[in-house]
């Protein structure tokens, strides 16, 4: 009993001191995002993202979804990232704050040095948005933004 | 009631000595047990037997079984139960099957129900858009509600803000 209560004790302070940087750092918001290409060919879809491409073949006209990249970002409040695109793209993504279970996250995709595309989306925790449209090597590119904090 | 006959008679002797006889029988059984030995031998061992049996009732009935119940009770108390083996009974007994099941089912609930906003809005809400881009369609799939953000790369003269 008395290990008991030293346990609780310990774990009780180490995880307060654990979550004490981020309360005083403020809200971190972890990105992964995905790059894919969709395709109009009978090739094999990447197997690493099966349920995105389920998804996708609901509402998309596309036999094939190739996985080309995958990025991470870690970012504060008003922090930004970046992330190198395929074709000479470059996408721009920074926090602009929380709001419950969504995080407003601005982003930016810029086509040598061009910014041809801004939005600001309300993103819900542990949920994706995917941006796609630009042509790249006879396909469109699709970028899946998915969040967590 | 039937006289006591001169042949002794150890019915008549026991009911003498158990007092179940009328007085005018007990006083004539009462004169024969004085003038017969075997029959006075007879309401002796009576005596003796009744006493004996008295004195074992009473032996037994001064035992102190408050103190005993007390005693044997801080006895169990005291003794703990191994925490292993009071798991042990209780899994056996099957009692705690039931809170157990109820609470799953419970957790089963509130997972399924509340954690799980995913179907009831979507991924994401589009507050701005801007660009030089000539068509954006924003398409939500059926099954878990992902947005997506389709634009046409192609550059337009006309920027689209929305």
């Amino acid at each position: 009993m008395k290990f008991g209560k030293r346990f609780f004790l310990f774990f009780l302070l180490f995880s307060t001191l654990g979550a004490l940087p981020q309360v005083w750092a403020g809200p971190i918001i972890h990105i992964n995002i995905k790059t894919l290409l969709s395709l109009q060919d009978a090739g094999p879809s990447s197997p690493q993202i099966k349920s995105l491409t389920q998804e996708y073949r609901s509402v998309l006209r596309y036999s094939s979804y190739k996985l080309l990249s995958q990025n991470r970002l870690n970012l504060k409040l008003n922090e930004s990232g970046r992330v190198s695109l395929p074709g000479n793209r470059i996408m721009n993504i920074t926090l602009k704050g929380i709001s419950g279970n969504r995080a407003s996250l601005k982003l930016e995709i810029y086509k040598k040095n061009r910014k041809i595309f801004q939005t600001v989306v309300q993103l819900r925790n542990r949920s994706s948005i995917t941006v796609g449209g630009p042509k790249y090597r006879g396909g469109d590119l699709l970028f899946n933004i998915f969040n967590y904090f | 009631m039937k006289k006591p006959s001169r042949n002794c008679d150890p019915v008549i002797v026991s009911r003498f000595f158990d007092k179940e006889l009328d007085p005018a029988d007990n006083a004539s059984v009462d004169r024969h047990i004085n003038s017969c030995p075997s029959c006075r031998k007879m309401f002796d061992d009576l005596k003796t037997l009744s006493r004996q049996v008295r004195t074992h009732i009473t032996g037994r009935c001064d035992t102190d079984h408050a103190s005993i119940e007390k005693s044997l009770l801080e006895t169990i108390c005291k003794k703990k139960t191994p925490f292993r083996e009071r798991v042990k009974e209780a899994v056996l007994a099957k009692k705690v099957w039931i809170p157990v099941i109820a609470a799953a089912s419970l957790l089963l609930v509130f997972f399924t129900v509340f954690q799980s906003p995913g179907v009831t809005e979507p991924s994401a809400i589009i507050a701005s858009l801007s660009g030089d881009v000539s068509s954006v369609v924003i398409i939500e799939t059926p099954r878990t509600r992902q947005t997506i953000l389709w634009f046409n790369e192609e550059f337009n003269p006309e920027r689209l803000d929305l």
